[in-house]
């Protein structure tokens, strides 16, 4: 049989029209998921099907996946939403058009877990009372900010180094433990308030491409303000080992000869970043001065012998009866006047006792004055403090500065990287002085007496 | 045209000293580079291009000799002498060499060519060897609170600083000590004085310390250990001392060890690092020279800027190689080891940054 051109054309044709009628008349296939979050901001969008006619979104809490909530989004293939901090959704797509709807796209999950972390550390498997005072503090100041509505704050109380590295970087699964994530690199970890030198230390000398904002609450030590993402809300060792060095210049004044004085350093690990740290300042300071009076062979420029005070001894201190029995042998050996201690405030009452007649200075931190009332014991503490409520007032500080730069970003720009760009052009005047990473003087240090009463300022005329 | 000539000469030459400041044996290194002998009495030496070398004893004040228009440059031999450069009265414009001084704070000057390394390279030298020798025992420090001791001083807390902080098993510190005997004060403000800090010694050997290093000069260190000076020998089990104490050979019957930056021990020359120091900083103005006999227009502060774009080779050095601002990357130290017999055992370290 011929078949002409003709019908060839019309048999081709019709074939055409069947084999396409066929295919249409099928659901699309199921559309490619893709989910971003941005702060709060999360989007979720999908490859074009041509023959789509409208698509569904699904999501289910991930609580409660059986709770599935289905939207018909008609045309479009994107959809972004600023949603609740907390959020946690299972999510997928479904193309549809008039033969049915296509098979689930890939399912994608989110959980928006924006949060500000609060290391505290502990002494001994306990908090401190100056740590508890500063965690519920800052808990108080934070919680109550319309920033929580945006960011939680979580509480991680720190036993000891060991631990601070696993939760920092996380546990790889192995036979004793459990896999966990760590802290370093989980973006929603938008910034770390740390409550101590060491700490603050160990955390923001990980080098990290997009690291957190650290907040210090009481950390002093010089070397946390060459961080790039560290802000101090104490002042710094700098500006204490000057305020210290005034005090004891003053008291070589009052004194007929030379003022001899010794320093204590705390030599346990936990106190030691500090205490080295504030010496160096301090030794720095002081030897500033008696090279300067070493070049005019000790004389003043009038010509005369002055007396100054005069570093006699630096010794290491670790609560032990030995170094105790070294001290009290070494300050009546050295005919010492004065002492400066620099560490645990827990450790200083038996140095103190066993020489209570030569002048103290102790360091910033938490002593009792009765214990020091018949004796010469200043103490430096933060400037224009409240004396009673010194760690309370530095946690309000650090809550507020972190309030301030939460409540200035908007919800899509709660990001580690736009936090701490916003941190450090934010400046604030807190309780205990002007507070920013720019501030180059954020605090000043007093000098109080301790009484029987209280710790009394002290006012040089 | 006469006038202009002369002047032009007088401005090619109008610094043309070089200043040498510290010991013989320094002038012996220094002038052995330019092939010339140290005659005892001769102060000054003509080199070709109407270049002079000037010798002076170590208490020549080297902040005033910068002043003086016709020096070009000056080597200083130790961080107190040294030292002076950095002092506002100090010129800034020409160019100072160290030879053997290590104070840390020469290295923010300028103008300051050191030629050895500085005291964080001494103090981590010490620090370990202290470490290798009693392995954890708690150690004392006396210093000298001046330029040299109390910059090596500082230096070693840093080493005690960092082994405390990061928990490490190297000895801690038992307590640090200050000595005032030859510090430049008034004798009532000498505090701690060698019955003092021979007393504090006795105090630390109680508690069973029984290593001390010592960071200052030779006559504080013969106070404390010299019987027929007053001093007391047998309070201190072991001496670690910086390169200020230079120590002769059975001078000492002390257990007692000495660094000295590093020393080749060449036959024929003098074994000590002011010889070897001196030599190198020779041989770094004779290259400057050599640069600067193609200008047009030489003065003391391009002379500096001249010499600071040079490099020293192994080769050419005694020892080694050397660039403005980086004797530090290398730090290779003699230890000489003495036991209370006078025994005498010579081991070298190195220690880079």
């Amino acid at each position: 049989m011929k078949i002409s051109l003709k019908q060839m054309i019309a048999f081709l044709l019709l074939w055409f029209i069947t084999i396409f009628n066929t295919a249409y008349a099928m659901p699309p296939l199921a559309p490619v998921l893709e989910l971003n979050t941005r702060g709060l901001e999360v989007t979720a969008k999908w490859n074009y099907a041509s023959d789509a006619t409208g698509y569904k979104l699904s999501y289910a809490p991930t609580n409660n996946i059986a709770n599935v909530t289905v939207v018909d989004l008609e045309e479009q293939t994107n959809i972004s939403n600023i949603l609740q901090n907390g959020e946690s959704l299972f999510i997928a797509v479904q193309a549809y058009n008039e033969y049915g709807d296509s098979p689930l796209s890939n399912i994608e999950h989110f959980a928006l877990n924006k949060r500000v972390l609060l290391f505290t550390e502990m002494v001994d498997g306990e908090l401190t009372e100056a740590r508890r005072k500063l965690q519920k503090a800052i808990k108080e100041e934070f919680n109550s900010s319309p920033a929580a509505e945006r960011v939680n704050l979580e509480v991680v109380d720190v036993p000891n180094h060991e631990h601070l590295a696993d939760v920092f970087y996380g546990l790889s699964k192995t036979d004793e433990k459990v896999g966990l994530r760590g802290y370093v690199d989980d973006p929603d970890v938008l910034a770390i308030i740390t409550t101590s030198t060491s700490m603050g230390l160990a955390i923001s000398a990980i080098e990290h491409e997009n690291p957190p904002l650290i907040i210090t609450a009481t950390a002093t030590s010089e070397i946390l303000k060459d961080k790039d993402n560290v802000l101090l809300m104490a002042p710094s060792n700098d500006i204490q080992s000057t305020k210290i060095h005034q005090e004891l210049s003053l008291d070589a004044k009052e004194s007929n000869n030379m003022y001899k004085y010794i320093i204590i350093l705390g030599d346990n690990p936990g106190i030691a970043i500090y205490s080295f740290d504030l010496n160096n300042h301090l030794l720095a300071t002081s030897y500033r001065e008696e090279l300067s009076i070493l070049s005019k062979g000790g004389k003043n420029n009038i010509g005369e012998v002055e007396n100054f005070a005069q570093l006699v001894g630096t010794f290491p201190y670790d609560g032990s009866e030995n170094s105790l029995q070294l001290i009290s042998n070494m300050i009546t050996t050295l005919d010492v006047d004065g002492a400066v201690y620099m560490g645990f405030p827990e450790q200083f009452n038996p140095l103190y006792n066993v020489h209570p007649e030569i002048k103290w200075i102790v360091g910033d931190g938490s002593y009792a004055h009765e214990d020091f009332a018949s004796g010469d014991v200043r103490m430096m503490v933060f400037g224009g403090a409240d004396l009673n409520n010194i760690q309370q007032n530095l946690g309000y500080d650090a809550a507020n500065f972190l309030e301030k730069v939460v409540n200035a970003l908007p919800d899509f720009e709660l990001e580690r990287d736009k936090l701490l760009q916003e941190a450090k052009a934010t400046e604030y005047d807190g309780h205990t002085g002007r507070k920013g990473m720019s501030v180059k003087e954020n605090g000043s240090y007093d000098v109080v007496r301790a009484t029987a009463d209280k710790w009394e300022l002290v006012q040089h005329p | 045209m006469t006038f202009f000539i002369s002047q032009l000469s007088f401005s090619v030459f109008a610094a043309n000293k070089i200043v040498v400041i510290g010991s013989e044996n320094m002038h012996k290194g220094l002038l052995a580079s330019f092939d010339l002998e140290h005659i005892p009495t001769n102060l000054s030496y003509t080199l070709p291009n109407n270049y002079i070398i000037e010798v002076k004893s170590n208490t020549a004040p080297l902040d005033e000799i910068s002043q003086q228009e016709d020096v070009l440059a000056i080597v200083c031999q130790t961080s107190n002498e040294c030292a002076l450069a950095l002092k506002d009265s100090a010129a800034k414009d020409l160019l100072v060499i160290s030879a053997t001084a290590s104070s840390r704070l020469l290295g923010d000057a300028e103008n300051i060519w050191r030629m050895a390394p500085s005291n964080t390279l001494q103090a981590k030298a010490i620090y370990n060897e202290i470490k290798t020798e009693t392995a954890q025992e708690p150690i004392a420090i006396i210093y000298e609170p001046q330029d040299y001791g109390f910059d090596l001083y500082a230096s070693m807390m840093e080493e005690v600083f960092f082994n405390t902080i990061l928990e490490n098993d190297g000895p801690k510190l038992a307590g640090a000590i200050p000595f005032h005997m030859n510090v430049n004060l008034d004798e009532t403000q000498k505090s701690i004085t060698a019955d003092k800090a021979i007393a504090a010694l006795q105090d630390f050997s109680k508690m069973g310390i029984k290593s001390v290093a010592y960071f200052g000069y030779r006559d504080g260190f013969n106070a404390l250990t010299d019987g027929t000076m007053g001093g007391n020998p047998n309070v201190v089990n072991h001496w670690y001392v910086g390169d200020g104490v230079a120590i002769q050979p059975d001078e000492k019957p002390l257990n007692l060890s000495v660094f000295k930056p590093y020393s080749p021990n060449i036959a024929g020359e003098i074994n000590t690092p002011a010889y070897y120091y001196a030599h190198d900083a020779g041989t770094l103005l004779s290259k400057a020279m050599t640069k600067m006999g193609t200008t047009t227009d030489p003065d003391r502060s391009f002379f500096l800027d001249t010499a600071k774009t040079l490099e020293l080779s192994n080769e050419e050095t005694k020892t080694g190689k050397k660039t403005f601002n980086t004797a530090d990357e290398h730090g290779v130290f003699n230890v000489d080891v003495y036991d209370s017999l006078g025994n005498l055992q010579t081991k070298q370290i190195t220690f880079t940054r």
